[in-house]
């Protein structure tokens, strides 16, 4: 290789292949899993990313404070645990939960580590991928040109296309509009007038930064979140020495929480109980309480961590509206309740397009078949969260009903990535060039899966999230524990599968 | 967590600004707009010690749609700064108050002044010590569950042997070891904030409510006690202590309405009935009945009933229906 070569390139000149075996679109965690993962066991994977680096959500959100909500120990590939020394200190993570900087050093560092430059290729976006059902291959198309593939593997992330508010008036503010997921570096918002809309995980963690720097700091909020206490603080060097001891605590210790979310939310109010004692201590006064005070189950929305959420909505320059946002107008946040307030840049915290992801719009399986419209009767739906019917050689990580709300989505696509190695192997073994699953699985994995969401607080809590989609159906989340989602998609089931032999 | 009912849930105001006082004070000010009736008449709240317009949440929700309605932190109190040096004054609450009143009452506009406890006692001095602000903004004034001498003297916080009339927490002047106790008991902030939660509440409700407060009021009503800074209690304690306003009573000469729970421990009914005698324009006494201390908190309706009963005559106004007010 040449030594000039940038990291990413793949080809001196740029030039894509006209050829893969596997073909993966996202360099986040899941794209650069799969490279990790199938390229050990022998595929020639390339990886596709349309931004100019790897990263995937952690390389998009770059607003201040932005960082895990899972815990670092676990919040990392099995087969590469903790970040190797770096800057003179030890090896392992510096904090208990990891801020984004450190997550994207990381996830450069496993990049390098394990030889992936080489299968990735960043600044190629897809913007279309055909089955070719005569030739048995994807005709992707590309930003920097056409390829074919056997196996394509979406990798976009749940948590990838930002979701700005449907309001009028975005353009003509007249001051900086900015999504927490679309951050300009070097952004300076301090000693302005700043209005932030939303209050799920990104607002949480952004306020406390904003509530140092602005002048004044007004926060939409439509529903208040439930918070349970952070403890977030450095990790010592050294306890990465023993980072499969911490991994197995932290996951037994995140996987406690399942029983309550999936099968008994009553449980859910001893968590209350310890979130709301937080809240009276954080905020003596007894108004401001009821406005932050959840109306609904602790769980059935995105359970936050935070210490300092709270502290910073009671400081003097801080204005809490509960309200949602009804428009913008220039210089001015117009809230539904009629309140306005004058402002000279307005931050976004307004989240993710994740039960419609626009991947879906770009993806035709067999016949020409639109992956959204076959979605749109039922809902997204995918045999083990990964293959769907008359989608063949087609692998969705981190896909319909894979989503954890309790642990790691890091073990969620290592799981995934077993079961579609195992795939890759079958087929292998088989002679098979093309793998669907049968309608008849598909329906009965969906059924499965909506029967056993019935029992879940995300859908008896009493509220609304995003969890949901446009029609109520809950597609985003795993209603059971990471265990089982593991043991559920460890092998192929030849029987729930159709396969075009050579 | 007892759910709140829907009137103690905060409403945003329209405009939200800080005013500052001649001695440096930032007094945190918020206005809330009547939707329609652009030209409505003005009511000021005034909350008392240890308190803050938070306190107000349930007459703002009855009058906000009908009159512009002023709320303010009292200094040191809510989002308003620390008292500076040498603030815990009569004088300096008046200050605040008509800096508010500058910022918010236009001339001539008349507004309802309503004053709960210390916040009623800062109407008065701003009255005594701002005559012409008195007459250019002021049309009214409620001095709701106040006093305005003889504080410690006339408190039936702590037991007494002695009865007052039937039903009623008069119990005459205490003395010198009630004095004491009540002294005592005021000027530290500490053991209330060092009891268990439950025992703090069960003390401020003593003190501040009477039984027929409900678990709500009594919760909020304690939050907003344990809320208050200990250097702001015990500053305004100390200056509640000595305090004698009879003479700046004497000057308050616009309608002044009176208005006192009659089962207020801390400001006995006596307080009200000496000031609607000595008021220049006593425009009425309303008495409570089982109220304590907290009368906006627990008796909304009658506080609210009071504010837009006086704008509203305010704004009636013939010159034969009010005693022509005094000018210089």
């Amino acid at each position: 290789m040449d030594a000039s070569q940038t990291p990413h390139d793949r080809t001196p000149h740029g030039a894509l292949p006209r050829h893969v075996p596997v073909l993966v679109i996202g360099a986040g965690f899941a794209g650069i899993g799969a490279a990790a993962v199938l390229g050990r066991a022998g595929y020639d994977v390339l990886v596709l990313e349309r931004a100019d680096g790897i990263g995937g959500t952690w390389r998009d959100n770059r607003y201040p404070g932005c960082a895990c909500d899972v815990p670092s120990a676990l919040y990392s590939f099995s087969f590469a645990p903790v970040p190797r020394a770096t800057t003179g200190g030890g090896a392992g993570w510096s904090r208990r939960f990891a801020a984004q900087p450190e997550i994207l050093a990381y996830l450069d560092d496993v990049v390098r580590r394990l030889g992936l430059r080489r299968s990735i290729r960043c600044g190629v976006e897809v913007v279309g991928a055909a089955w070719d059902e005569a030739a048995l291959v994807w005709r992707v198309t590309t930003g920097a040109g056409t390829l074919t593939a056997d196996v394509l593997i979406s990798a976009c992330g749940a948590l990838s296309e930002p979701a700005p508010p449907q309001v009028p008036g975005l353009d003509t503010f007249g001051g900086p509009v900015l999504h927490t997921a679309r951050w300009t570096p070097g952004t300076d918002l301090a000693g302005l007038r700043v209005a932030v809309v939303g209050t799920g995980a990104s607002g949480v963690q952004v306020v406390p930064e904003l509530a140092r720097q602005a002048a004044e700091l007004i926060v939409l909020q439509r529903t208040p979140p439930w918070i349970l206490p952070r403890r977030d603080r450095p990790l010592p060097h050294g306890l990465g020495r023993a980072p499969r001891l911490a991994r197995a605590w932290t996951y037994t210790r995140q996987e406690l929480f399942e029983p309550a979310l999936v099968h008994r939310p009553a449980l859910l109010a001893v968590a209350e109980r310890y979130a709301l004692a937080q809240l009276r201590r954080q905020v003596p006064d007894p108004g401001l309480r009821a406005l932050l005070t959840p109306g609904y189950r602790l769980g059935c929305k995105r359970v936050l961590l935070s210490d300092d959420y709270y502290p910073a909505l009671v400081r003097d320059t801080v204005e809490l509206l509960p309200s949602a946002l009804a428009r913008l107008e220039p210089g001015t946040v117009v809230a539904a309740d009629g309140t306005r307030r004058a402002v000279d840049a307005v931050v976004l915290a307004t989240g993710f397009r994740v039960t419609d992801p626009p991947i879906a719009h770009r993806i035709r399986g067999r016949d020409g078949v639109l992956l959204a419209d076959a979605w749109r009767p039922t809902g997204m739906q995918a045999l083990r969260g990964t293959t769907v019917t008359g989608f063949p050689n087609l692998f969705l990580l981190t896909g319909p009903n894979t989503g954890s709300a309790h642990t790691s989505m890091v073990h969620v696509i290592e799981s995934q990535l077993r079961y579609v190695r195992d795939a890759l192997d079958v087929m292998r073994e088989r002679d098979a060039v093309a793998i669907e699953p049968t309608p008849a699985a598909q329906r009965a994995w969906t059924e499965d899966v909506r029967r056993r969401m019935r029992s879940t607080v995300w859908a008896t809590g009493g509220c609304d999230s995003w969890y949901a989609d446009g029609e109520g159906r809950l597609t985003a989340l795993w209603p059971g524990s990471s265990l089982r989602l593991r043991r559920r998609t460890r092998r192929l089931d030849v029987r729930e599968y159709r396969a075009v032999r050579r | 967590m007892t759910a709140l009912p829907a009137d103690f849930r905060p409403l945003t105001p329209t405009r939200r600004f800080t005013v500052t006082s001649p001695d440096g004070a930032r007094i945190a000010v918020q206005v809330h707009e009547p939707d329609r009736d652009s030209d409505a008449p003005t009511a000021v709240l005034v909350h008392g010690w240890t308190l803050s317009a938070t306190f107000w949440v349930r007459v703002v929700h009855r009058i906000a749609g009908l009159v512009r309605t002023v709320v303010y932190d009292q200094r040191g109190h809510g989002r308003s700064s620390p008292v500076p040096d040498g603030g815990f004054t009569p004088a300096a609450l008046a200050d605040d108050l008509a800096a508010v009143l500058a910022a918010t009452v236009p001339d001539g506009g008349a507004a309802v002044v309503a004053g709960h406890s210390m916040g009623a006692m800062a109407v008065v001095a701003f009255a005594g010590r701002h005559a012409d602000g008195l007459h250019r903004q002021v049309g009214t004034v409620l001095l709701a569950s106040t006093g305005v001498e003889q504080l410690l003297g006339r408190m039936a916080v702590v037991p007494s042997l002695r009865r007052g009339p039937a039903g009623t927490p008069d119990a005459g002047t205490a003395g010198p070891v009630r004095l004491a106790v009540t002294r005592q008991a005021l000027r530290d902030a500490r053991p209330l904030h060092r009891m268990p939660l439950p025992l703090a509440r069960a003390t401020l409700v003593h003190t501040t409510m009477s039984r027929t407060a409900t678990p709500q009021e009594r919760a909020y009503a304690a939050d907003l006690v344990l809320a208050c800074p200990p250097r702001t209690y015990e500053g305004f304690a100390r200056m509640l202590a000595d305090l004698d306003l009879a003479a700046d009573l004497a000057r308050l000469d616009v309608p002044a309405r009176v208005l006192v729970g009659t089962a207020d421990r801390l400001t006995p009914p006596w307080h009200a009935r000496r000031m609607a005698a000595s008021l220049p324009h006593p425009a009425g006494l309303v008495q409570v009945a089982g109220a304590g201390h907290l009368t906006p908190l627990t008796a909304p309706d009658a506080v609210a009933a009071a504010v837009l009963d006086l704008a509203r005559r305010d704004r009636e106004a013939r010159p034969d229906q009010w005693v022509p007010r005094t000018h210089g």
